[in-house]
């Protein structure tokens, strides 16, 4: 149940103006919350001024050093070494070896001093998934799931398989917090794999006559109780039917990137990730909303150099490749993509030659779905003082984790500054970041 | 206390468990147990006698021929349905298609096939970790690893485990569907269940049809919401 208690006005957006404007109307017309059909009407009014419908978030779990990727200081002590190469984005380097992300940079904007509260990586996903900080009395959803959540009435009969998915999920894979269990990231793994426990061992008939049988098993247990822990509880019933719709759906093909020619295939790299990626565009085709895939290995704690150059190996064909198509396919305005970790990595190489953790300033990399390319916001200081006991005064333009939460909703059309009622009562904001306007107007 | 309290009547006093307030007047039964755990010397199995010595605790927990309704799980007059951890999906799978029980005395070759199997199928339904007590529904993925996954498959159509010999020693179907009852939601089945059950089991054809089709009700009750939730 959406549940909206309260339409603030803080939000601001323009592209928000209709969808504003419905909303005002329901609440002068007496409509406490949303119906299904009304948020239909509302999106669908809104939808020309939101063009992003989905999103790709390339997860770099373990934290991607910001100095060996997206933000790189040439020449400058804390390099190290590591070189920068131009881009076709006018005043944009990327650090030497993404050569083909070169290519396609105009239409990727960063975000270069993006600031968390947390540096430890549990604490850190958490808060770079959702957009909040652990917190005792709440489990916040990550930002597939609130997109799900808010695209429901809209995505109704339309898609088979589950709208939010994780591809290669590292060890924190996206939840849907307060808003239950149903909008976790359904999990897969590589692309060459079939997805698991997706095809019955059974023939038809004696699959047929199993499912008799369970329906005589299930039909005594709830019968006249409602549920009162869990709202809209059903026993997983309705998870029953999604499981056999989806079994049978040709949807499913998406996941499969097999049927692919094989240059098409290679262009993404000779990966996992790269064969992840290639699935995620494939999803995202079929009707998924959002999909997460993960690429580990970034906690470069020794000789970081190294091995930040063998990640973005794998890293660097798959994005470029992913932005190309998209683009190709007409799918990059309606997707948004979004690549990054939960935290940087210290200016300082350590005693063996490793970047340890640096929450301070760090860079996420936007494309699509509005995003406007080319553009960077923030600056970190390419001469930092290792005993400044501030280091988030040396940057220049920062935004929180909340403020690029923010702004994908904004990209999204989604109203994040209104209170959602939690399971335990407490109004909470989808997101209580300041949008970074300046990556997405025209 | 509170989550001693939570393990044992399916809920805690305060929710959420982990965020007792600070400072402020606590029920009075989360005062006394506090006390009584701190004055015996952290004693978790003397809290956990008082626990289940307490008349709540063995009164029945269900309430048969009404209604339940949200008061009812509030004033704990029945046991909240809650889901059951990943590990006691995975325990109870594993106990319901063998023979003999597995508890430390179990073989210890079995105790690590065993071991092995639930650990797979834990990593796969998700483990809720330190979040057991927030009500939760269930996923997709769990569903389809319950209605296709490895462990059903290899324990049901193994052919050496329970579901394989009740079906050829059973003397009748009555009795097969009791025992299937009995191995999977620990009861006896209702008239009404036995009566429905036997149909379906009669109605293949041969001997071997009905050894599957008693397979096949293992499987059907092992999917069942009764088996996956506490009640």
């Amino acid at each position: 149940m959406q549940n909206i208690a309260n339409t603030t006005t803080g939000c601001g957006g323009w592209e928000h103006f209709s969808r504003r404007s419905f909303l005002r109307l329901a609440g002068l017309s007496g409509i406490s919350w949303l119906t299904p059909l009304a948020t239909q009407l509302a999106r669908a009014a809104e939808s020309q001024f939101a063009p992003a419908k989905s999103i790709i978030l390339l997860w770099m779990e373990g934290a991607p050093s910001q100095l060996e990727t997206f933000d790189p200081h040439p020449g400058k002590t804390i390099a190290y070494g590591s070189t920068a190469i131009p881009t076709r984005a006018k005043n944009i380097q990327i650090v030497s070896g993404f050569q083909q992300l070169a290519d396609v940079m105009d239409n990727v904007s960063l975000v270069r001093a993006l600031t968390s509260e947390e540096g430890d990586h549990e604490r850190a996903i958490y808060n770079m998934k959702t957009g909040y900080r652990m917190d005792p009395t709440v489990l916040h959803p990550a930002v597939g799931s609130v997109i799900c959540h808010q695209f429901d009435a809209m995505d109704a009969g339309q898609v088979d398989i589950p709208r939010h998915i994780s591809i290669l999920p590292g060890g924190f894979p996206a939840r849907g917090g307060y808003l239950g269990d149903r909008y976790d990231a359904f999990k897969v793994y590589d692309p060459v794999q079939p997805v698991p426990d997706m095809e019955s061992y059974m023939d038809e008939a004696r699959q047929r006559s199993r499912l008799k049988m369970l329906e005589v098993a299930n039909q005594n247990f709830s019968a006249g109780r409602e549920h009162p822990s869990v709202a809209k509880h059903d026993f997983g019933r309705s998870n029953l039917d999604a499981a056999l719709k989806m079994m049978s759906s040709e949807q499913l093909d998406a996941f499969d990137v097999s049927s692919v020619s094989a240059s098409e295939r290679l262009k993404y790299g000779d990966s996992p990730f790269g064969r992840g990626c290639l699935a995620g565009l494939r999803l995202i085709q079929a009707g998924v909303r959002c999909v997460e895939v993960t690429l580990s290995g970034w906690d470069t704690h020794a000789n970081n150099h190294e091995l930040q150059g063998e990640r973005i190996k794998i890293l660097d064909p798959a994005l470029a490749a992913l932005i190309q198509d998209l683009k190709t396919q007409d799918l990059l305005e309606s997707t948004l993509v979004v690549c990054g970790g939960e935290f940087g990595r210290t200016p300082f190489l350590n005693g063996v030659g490793g970047r340890d953790h640096w929450p301070h300033g760090f860079t996420m990399a936007l494309a699509g779905g509005g995003i406007q390319g080319g553009r960077v916001v923030g600056e970190t200081n390419s001469d930092p003082n290792p005993e400044n006991p501030d280091p988030k005064g040396d940057l220049r333009d920062s935004h929180s984790v909340a403020d690029l939460h923010s702004t994908i909703y904004e990209a999204l059309g989604i109203p994040f500054a209104e209170e959602v009622i939690t399971p335990i009562g407490r109004p909470l904001k989808i997101s209580e970041g300041k949008p970074i306007h300046r990556l997405l107007e025209v | 206390m509170n989550r001693l309290w939570a393990v044992v009547f399916g809920g805690p006093i305060i929710t959420p468990v982990d965020d007792i307030p600070w400072g402020e007047e606590l029920p009075e039964e989360l005062e006394i147990l506090a006390k009584d755990f701190i004055e015996h010397g952290y004693d978790l199995r003397r809290s956990l006698q008082i626990l289940t010595r307490l008349r709540i605790f063995q009164l029945e927990s269900q309430l048969v021929g009404s209604e339940v309704t949200r008061d009812h799980e509030n004033l704990l007059a029945v046991f909240p349905q809650i889901r059951l951890r990943p590990e006691q999906v995975a325990g109870s799978l594993l106990q319901a298609t063998s023979l003999s029980t597995l508890d430390a005395t179990a073989n210890v070759l079995n105790r690590v096939v065993n071991f092995g199997q639930q650990l797979d199928f834990v990593t796969r339904f998700g483990d809720f970790g330190k979040d057991e007590f927030i009500p939760r529904g269930e996923t997709v993925t769990q569903r389809l690893l319950m209605l296709n996954g490895k462990l059903l498959r290899e324990r049901l159509d193994g052919g050496l485990l329970a579901a394989n010999k009740v079906s050829t020693v059973a003397p009748d179907l009555d009795k097969a569907v009791e025992v299937a009852y009995l191995c999977c939601l620990t009861r006896y089945p209702s008239a009404a269940e036995t009566k429905q059950f036997v149909p379906l089991i009669e109605q293949t054809r041969g001997e071997y049809g009905k050894r599957l089709a008693i397979v096949d009700m293992y499987w059907a009750l092992m999917n069942s919401a009764e088996f996956n939730w506490n009640h």
